[in-house]
């Protein structure tokens, strides 16, 4: 019924709080010669571990044409083993130690997961340490897996929103790689089978000491755990050589595409503005966040009025913003009865403005702080919640130690920064807009704006 | 049990300390009796977290009025209360970061909530009057009816054939059952239900008699007590009896049903049969543990999962499951409080390209015959053993989880908790009590199958002709995966054409 904002459950925030008050143990990081860097979390999680080791490339750096998607391809490459351990022979030794091992991309990360027992730990260390330097695997094994990702794809292909999320990137992002999905587009997908040379290189370039973090939350003595990163991977000696990721032009004017979809379907819309790189050098992120509840959130007046009172809007849901780069603060609602796609916009825009025009509740600005405070040591119960999100925030800034500055910022944020970011970041002039209706007869296609 | 007895068991009960249930054909639900307090206390613990689990689901909806549970509850949890509307409770519960959800299975509906334990005195009044003083209010019912109605025409019709599949399969195996309708409803149901039905069903199967409380985490001594006396005293007291359950509608053979969706771009597949070696059978833990080897859910120690995917590429995972299984969130665990009195054995192909889908059905089904006729492979077990200890371990990791699986423990009348009894017993399986179980549990020959595809008539024909579906590689295959293939490709299925139904997805869930 009520959920906690996801960026601000992500990454906190408390009046003035230090980071040994965020997690129940503080963290510390380490670096490696090499670059690598170790971050240790104990935990009060007797005999278990969460491994997560972070690599910073998602499909944010897919800037060669015809490889969208390619991250997440590589991702499943990873299992595909090495000389040492093949991937049969991979997969039963971790089975073995009755570990839960997997591994997810985002546009700006890949993170290999695992949990397990503490005891094993020097094993799965071992194996890691040898596939993150030593992966081998034949060209039959890579194609086999690029039908694999065609078939990922598939589990999602008839849900009308992953033709508006094309879309919307695709429109919001002219030039910046945001603008594609971390699966890819299909067409991309369908050629990867011929990419095994270039898959080799993208290893080489991204998969690296200086782009990597090995995070290790709960049962784990801090000494010990260097002591082996040292042995395993202290001999990795590549370095990051990843092409620059163009920089997107600030958008000067509204933006909207329609897509019909063939067959029944929901009226939905997504309704984006553009918002700042997740940074706790400045009080806009935070601000975005606490805008972002306070302005569209179920506790707001918008969502009140349209959902509950008037039942314009059947549902009225937002996505994070914990981006590396500049992103989007996106609505995702299902539209009732005759409510139109234009009054929908009028209504949003015009809650953008009122914030940004002063009105703002301050205590509202108290409660979602007190919502953070409060929610945050919940959602820290395993050690694997506890890594998941220290990956966050290195995902998004390459610092382990960012949490904490990032809840200072958000313990900053005063009605008047809402005002300032509702005024800037969510102007008209930022807003991209994708509308889905049926259209029986007709293909699925974009055409203009509705 | 009523409502007076609701208070009685306050303190640390897990199933294991509790007599054995007698098993019967239409065995008490919960096997326990209702009433019962589980509590975890953890001074520690950050937080408090409740299952509030009634012994009521969508079997409980009155024929006509499918969905009926659903909405009751989901009325009593996003509607309000008798003080606050919905909007005022949001911002109430909004400072505490505090969480009031739901959700509703066949056998069992949850309330679950959590809160800061040093908000909990501040929390604790809200969570009472939203169970025992809720607003079921006319504006909220439509409003919640129009959001129900969406899950079912748009989410699951439209959006979401991996979970279609997954429900066109219980609507098959269960036709004429109360199993046989998604928790959600049915066009006509959702239609049909007033806000009186709605007040009704609350009062009939959403109170005292049916409810099971679960307390964990840093509560003060005598707070579940408390808690137990107040929801007798609050909650409905009208209770209608369970009803017992008939047995799942009888058949023979192979069996079909195609929901077509026209222009799909992909083929969604799930098959099983009713299963009655269930949890408390001395079998389950032998048959639990083969399953890990067919086809854990989303690991690649699954037959199924190597076979389909890692070898082939055809699609993203395949799985099998003993017992029905929901997925806990974005975790690869099974959730808790889903429990029911009647079980089905499943297994689940994931979308694939339509082109495929009569080859990979062959293959999942050539592989479930290996399976019956060998459960485990001698030189497997050990590595299948030692994968499912430490992995089945891990999914008792939260306060709530453990909560969860206490309760259900009570429901279905274990003798120990089900953890334990898996994780004691696996030891000392060896390779002919697996082979045993899942002989007796698992069959290739009585199954039901549905499937999610864009040419419902003439996949029929296919099926029914028999005839070979060799598939074509774009990429080099190893010689020993297509001579496996060439096997496959002509592998019978058995499935005569009057034994296949075609339904257009706009009529599946219609009534």
């Amino acid at each position: 019924m009520h959920r906690i904002l996801l960026a601000l459950a992500l990454c906190a925030a408390v009046a003035a709080p230090a980071a040994a008050q965020i997690l129940p143990h503080p963290a510390t990081v380490d670096r490696l010669p090499n670059g690598l860097t170790v971050v240790t979390a104990p935990f009060d999680s007797p005999g278990i571990v969460a491994v997560y080791i972070v690599v910073r490339v998602g499909s944010r750096n897919e800037v060669e044409a015809g490889r969208t998607g390619f991250a997440h391809f590589f991702e499943h490459m990873m299992f595909r083993g090495t000389e040492r351990f093949p991937a049969e022979q991979y997969e039963r030794l971790v089975q073995s130690l009755g570990a839960d091992n997997n591994a997810n991309t985002s546009s700006d990360r890949t993170c290999y997961t695992t949990v397990l027992p503490a005891a094993a730990l020097p094993t799965l260390i071992d194996v890691e340490a040898d596939r993150f330097q030593n992966l081998s695997y034949s060209v039959e094994g890579f194609q086999t897996e690029a039908h694999a990702i065609h078939g990922e794809y598939l589990t999602a292909i008839s849900d009308p929103g992953l033709k508006m999320e094309e879309t919307l990137l695709s429109m919001a992002f002219t030039t910046h790689t945001y603008g594609h999905t971390v699966i890819g587009w299909l067409e991309d997908i369908d050629r990867m089978p011929e990419g095994y040379d270039f898959s080799l290189e993208f290893f080489h370039r991204f998969y690296t000491p200086d782009n990597t973090f090995i995070v290790v939350a709960g049962d784990v003595d801090r000494d010990a755990l260097l002591a082996l990163v040292t042995e395993k991977f202290g001999g990795w000696e590549r370095r990051l050589d990843a092409p620059e990721v163009p920089a997107e032009p600030e958008q000067l004017e509204p933006r909207s595409r329609h897509v019909d979809w063939t067959g029944p379907a929901p009226r939905r819309m997504f309704a984006a503005w553009k918002a700042p790189a997740f940074s706790a050098a400045t009080v806009d992120s935070a601000a975005i966040d606490v805008a972002s509840e306070l302005i569209f959130g179920e506790t707001g007046a918008l969502y009140r009025r349209l959902v509950v009172e008037e039942q314009k809007l059947l549902t009225l849901d937002r996505w994070g913003t914990m981006d590396r780069d500049p992103t989007l603060l996106v609505l995702d609602a299902k539209l009732a009865g005759s409510f139109s796609f234009d009054d929908a916009v009028a209504d949003f825009q015009g809650a953008i403005d009122a914030a940004a025009a002063g009105e703002v509740d301050a205590a509202h600005v108290e409660e979602v702080k007190s919502n953070v405070r409060y929610g945050l040591p919940m959602a820290l119960e395993t050690p694997a919640q506890v890594a998941g999100l220290l990956a966050q925030v290195i995902s998004a800034t390459g610092d382990p130690l960012a949490l904490d500055a990032y809840v200072e910022r958000i313990g900053e944020v005063t009605p008047a920064d809402v005002s300032r970011v509702a005024g800037t970041w969510l102007a008209a002039a930022h807003r991209n807009v994708v509308t889905l209706a049926p259209a029986p007869a007709a293909p699925a296609a974009e055409r203009g704006a509705p | 049990m009523n409502a007076a007895g609701f208070g009685r068991a306050v303190g640390a009960l897990l199933a294991g300390s509790l007599a054995a249930c007698t098993p019967a054909p239409s065995p008490p639900w919960p096997a326990r009796g209702s009433g019962t307090v589980v509590a975890m206390p953890s001074a520690s613990s950050p937080a408090v977290t409740f299952r509030v689990v009634f012994a009521a689901g969508s079997a409980d909806d009155p024929a006509g009025r499918e969905g009926l549970t659903q909405m009751a509850v989901r009325l009593m949890i996003e509607g309000g209360t008798g003080s606050m509307t919905y909007p005022e409770l949001l911002r109430a519960l909004f400072p505490m970061a505090a969480e009031i959800s739901w959700n509703v299975d066949r056998d069992q509906t949850l309330v679950y909530a959590r809160v800061p334990a040093a908000l909990l005195d501040e929390f604790y009044p809200l969570l009472l009057e939203v169970l025992t003083r809720p607003r079921m209010a006319a504006e909220d019912f439509a409003r919640l009816r129009a959001i129900s109605r969406s899950e079912l025409e748009d989410d699951l019709k439209v959006g979401d054939d991996e979970g279609l599949g997954k429900e066109a399969l219980q609507a098959f195996l269960y036709e004429g059952h109360p199993y046989g309708h998604p928790t959600v409803g049915t066009g006509a149901g959702l239609a049909a239900m007033t806000l009186d039905d709605v007040r009704a069903q609350r009062e009939r199967v959403l109170c005292a008699g049916r409810v099971t409380l679960g307390v964990a985490g840093g509560f003060p001594d005598g707070f579940p007590a408390q808690v137990s006396s107040d929801l007798a005293a609050g909650l409905p007291s009208s209770c209608a009896p369970v009803a017992p359950l008939p047995p799942p509608p009888p058949f023979s053979g192979r069996q079909v049903l195609i929901v077509e969706k026209p222009g799909n771009s992909a083929t969604a597949m799930s098959l099983g049969f009713p299963e009655a070696v269930v949890r408390g059978d001395p079998d389950f833990p032998a048959l639990a543990l083969a399953l890990v080897h067919f086809g854990q859910h989303r690991q690649f120690v699954g037959r199924l999962m190597q076979e389909i995917r890692e070898k082939r590429g055809f699609n993203y995972g395949d799985y099998a499951y003993p017992e029905h299984f929901v997925q806990e969130g974005w975790s690869r665990y099974p959730a808790v409080n889903v429990a029911r009195r009647q079980q089905m054995f499943s297994i689940w192909i994931r979308p694939v390209d339509p082109g495929n889908a009569h080859f990979v059905l062959r293959l999942a089904m050539r592989e479930l015959e290996t399976f019956v006729a060998g459960g485990i492979p001698d030189e497997d077990l050990d590595r299948i053993r030692t994968f499912a200890l430490g992995y089945f371990n891990l999914y008792r990791q939260t306060e709530s989880r453990r909560l969860g699986y206490a309760i259900d423990d009570l429901f279905l009348g274990v003798d120990r908790p089900f953890l334990d009894g898996l994780l004691e017993t696996w030891p000392a399986l060896d390779p002919a009590a697996v082979r045993s179980a899942v002989a007796r549990a698992v069959t290739s020959t009585d199954v039901k199958i549905a499937i999610v595809a864009p040419d419902g008539a003439a996949l029929a024909d296919a099926l029914a002709a028999d005839g070979p579906s060799p598939v074509d590689y774009d990429t080099p295959k190893s010689d020993d995966i297509l001579a496996e293939d060439a096997v496959t490709a002509t592998f019978p299925l058995r499935i005569p054409r009057q034994n296949i139904r075609v339904v257009p997805v706009s009529d599946l869930f219609a009534r």
